[in-house]
């Protein structure tokens, strides 16, 4: 089960995040202030840390994170923030952050991150000579680019071969539309991510071969899943 | 009250300085003058009276008292009396008969009033004492000089008179005068403050230095107004697009509270709830962003980005989508095969040209086509089969939360062409709508350098990127 610590001045926001990570099966712990956050983060070890950008009180959000890498503690952090404006988000990221979210933010899609970071952390470290890719009957050669489904070849366009690839390499996970949009097509911004589920819908009906169960799951409100058959 | 705000106003002050600045000058270069042409007026006559006077020790006393009584004779009008006195003051020769009643300085010039014919005359005198002991005063009538001098000293104190009373009134005329002038200009200015914004500075034309400063004020004003009249349209299209879906939201709820619905009926109902909010939330999130375009700031981020590499993402984004409605997308890259480097931030290029590809892929009707191309300058354009955006319209595409009369009845929030429009503007292009063989043709246009961003603020955000290579480190150049 993951620990999260949240850094989050405004207790009901905290305390609805407490809940939404709960709901997910993640247990959380809460700091108010970032010298209480680091106080924490020091004394056990979190899997997960929620920072809130602005705190109040000596220290922010980004200070807060200086002060932790100054002291290894390499916890992924995901930053959130009601700044949106003036490339916050890069500069978050720049300073070590590992995700960002802007307020207001929907709640699955900040569970779905910070368990992608969760699993991040636990997943053993990928290597880099990986050939091939197995969930359930899905089968991928990395190499050559071919997919099969229980033994049928499936053709994919490029694109739709990214696509699955991330899908298959964070099978079980609900994957909002904004993380696949940026993981996959490499680029940031929240509008028409519906456009995805265009493209889900037909990598969708090339993999259940018109009569298999369907591997992607929909996620009501939030995304997707690659389910393991 | 008028005059007492005159001493306060600074056309006056500076007319009176320069008044007082003036009159010193002349009063000093009066007073020199005047003390020069007086001693050189009296300088060598006086010279030559000493001369006289001294020359009489040479002589013996008979020849002294001849000397001086053929003087006398000499000068029957007296205007230069000489006068030969014994030790004790009695008189021996020549045509001044009587000493002073206090005996002067001896070796000293000094002047005496003599009444004679009921007019006061001056003389000047030296007296010498001869080796004798007797007393020798040579005079001359000095009444032309001292006439001279009562005059000079006459004409001056007229002339510095005149010439404060000039500075005084020159200096209230033009106090005054910019007194009501800048009456004017504080009236208008309160009435602006009390929120009259069309009221404006009022200018002479005369082109003078307040009229061009009244005149830049005025600009200034116009554009303020510009501001607020937008600020106030997208205050009101804010409060009415919200309240079309708030009370979409309300009744969605009331609904499921009323209706006591089973778990599944109020699941659905809540998913749409927090649709309608998402949806609520996604037009917030775009004003800011116009808003955070329009200050330009985000230019900190620009990098070099392959413009065709990313017209050709953002196509392959939509192509599904247009697919599925039966249009068919293609790019064209024109002639050039490779990267085409431009300076940008991609997520907000992504944005701008998935916005146009989005609206052609909604208003484009099934069977229709979409062409992307990319042609030098660089320009970007999308060339579609849709309605299009009516000839009259077009000026209004930057106007936030405007929707155009054919687009009524599809989903959206007016913000999409703000937005590309934001972030056109923000790469230095012009966002272009024109008409198109069976269709329309949005096109995102670079303007020539000038008419961009201005340099100042271009250096103020990303220094190092004049000569047109984004660095990594483009970012450190912003700080909190």
């Amino acid at each position: 089960m993951a620990d999260v610590l949240i850094v989050e001045d405004d207790k009901a926001t905290a305390r609805e995040i407490a809940v939404a990570l709960s709901d997910q099966g993640m247990r959380s712990s809460h700091a108010e202030t970032g010298v209480a956050a680091i106080e924490m983060a020091r004394s056990r070890h979190y899997d997960v840390i929620i920072l809130d950008r602005m705190l109040p009180g000596g220290l922010n959000g980004l200070e807060v994170l200086a002060a932790l890498r100054g002291t290894s503690v390499t916890t992924p952090i995901l930053f959130l923030s009601a700044l949106s404006a003036v490339s916050d988000r890069v500069r978050g990221l720049r300073a070590g952050g590992d995700d960002y979210l802007t307020k207001p933010f929907d709640y699955l899609e900040l569970t779905a991150r910070v368990d992608a970071l969760a699993r991040r952390l636990a997943a053993p470290p990928s290597s880099a000579q990986e050939v091939e890719r197995a969930v359930g009957d899905l089968h991928m050669d990395l190499l050559n680019r071919r997919v099969w489904r229980s033994g049928q070849e499936i053709l994919l366009l490029p694109r739709e071969f990214a696509l699955l690839d991330y899908l298959m390499r964070h099978a079980g996970q609900v994957l909002t539309r904004a993380m696949i949009f940026e993981q996959v097509w490499g680029y940031h911004y929240d509008a028409h991510t519906n456009v995805i589920d265009v493209h889900m819908t037909k990598l969708r009906r090339k993999l259940d071969l018109g009569q298999k169960p369907p591997v992607i799951e929909t996620v009501r409100g939030s995304g997707y899943r690659l389910v393991a058959l | 009250m008028r005059f007492r705000d005159l001493r306060s106003a600074s056309s006056f002050r500076l007319a009176l300085f320069f008044a007082a600045l003036f009159g010193s000058a002349s009063l000093l270069f009066v007073a020199t003058t005047y003390t020069l042409t007086t001693s050189f007026l009296s300088g060598n006559p006086d010279e030559r009276m000493r001369a006289q006077a001294v020359s009489f020790d040479a002589r013996s006393p008979h020849n002294a008292e001849e000397m001086i009584d053929q003087h006398g004779l000499l000068d029957p009008a007296g205007r230069r009396p000489f006068g030969l006195f014994a030790p004790d003051g009695r008189w021996i020769a020549g045509n001044l008969r009587k000493l002073p009643n206090s005996l002067p300085r001896a070796e000293r010039f000094f002047e005496t009033k003599v009444k004679a014919g009921g007019e006061d005359t001056i003389y000047r005198s030296f007296l010498h004492h001869l080796p004798n002991g007797r007393i020798v005063i040579v005079s001359r009538n000095i009444e032309e000089l001292a006439q001279f001098r009562e005059r000079l000293l006459d004409v001056t104190i007229l002339g510095l008179m005149l010439m404060a009373l000039l500075g005084i009134a020159g200096g209230t005329i033009i106090g005054l005068a910019s007194l009501r002038r800048l009456d004017g200009v504080t009236l208008a200015i309160e009435s602006i403050t009390r929120g009259d914004l069309s009221r404006r500075l009022p200018a002479r034309g005369n082109n003078d230095d307040i009229d061009r400063l009244v005149r830049v004020v005025n600009s200034m004003l116009d554009q303020i107004e510009r501001l607020m009249g937008e600020v106030k349209g997208v205050c009101d299209s804010v409060a009415h697009d919200l309240r079309t879906p708030l009370t979409r939201l309300l009744a969605i709820l009331e609904r499921a509270h009323r209706h006591n619905l089973p778990a599944d009926k109020r699941e659905i109902e809540l998913c749409n709830a927090i649709q309608e909010v998402q949806q609520m939330l996604r037009t917030f999130a775009a004003l800011l962003r116009i808003s955070e375009m329009e200050d330009g700031v985000r230019r900190a981020s620009f990098q070099e980005v392959d413009l065709a590499q990313l017209i050709a993402d953002v196509v392959d984004y939509y192509e599904p989508a247009a697919d599925t409605k039966g249009i068919s997308l293609s790019f064209d890259r024109g002639l050039m095969d490779g990267p085409r480097s431009i300076s940008a931030d991609a997520d907000l290029m992504f944005e701008a040209l998935g916005n146009l590809l989005d609206n052609a892929v909604k208003f484009t009707p099934g069977g229709g086509a979409i062409r992307v191309e990319l042609a030098d300058g660089p320009i970007v354009s999308v060339t579609d089969t849709g309605p299009g955006i009516a000839a009259e319209e077009r000026g209004q595409v930057a106007i936030r939360f405007h929707r155009g009369t054919r687009s009524r009845g599809t989903p959206g929030n007016g913000l999409g062409l703000p937005l590309v429009n934001a972030i056109a503007r923000l790469h230095g292009m012009e966002l272009r709508i024109e008409d198109h063989i069976g269709g329309c043709r949005v096109a995102l246009a670079t303007l020539p350098s000038s008419l961009s961003v201005p340099v100042s603020i271009q250096r103020r955000l990303n220094p190092v990127n004049a000569g047109g290579h984004a660095p990594a480190h483009a970012l450190e150049n912003t700080s909190l």
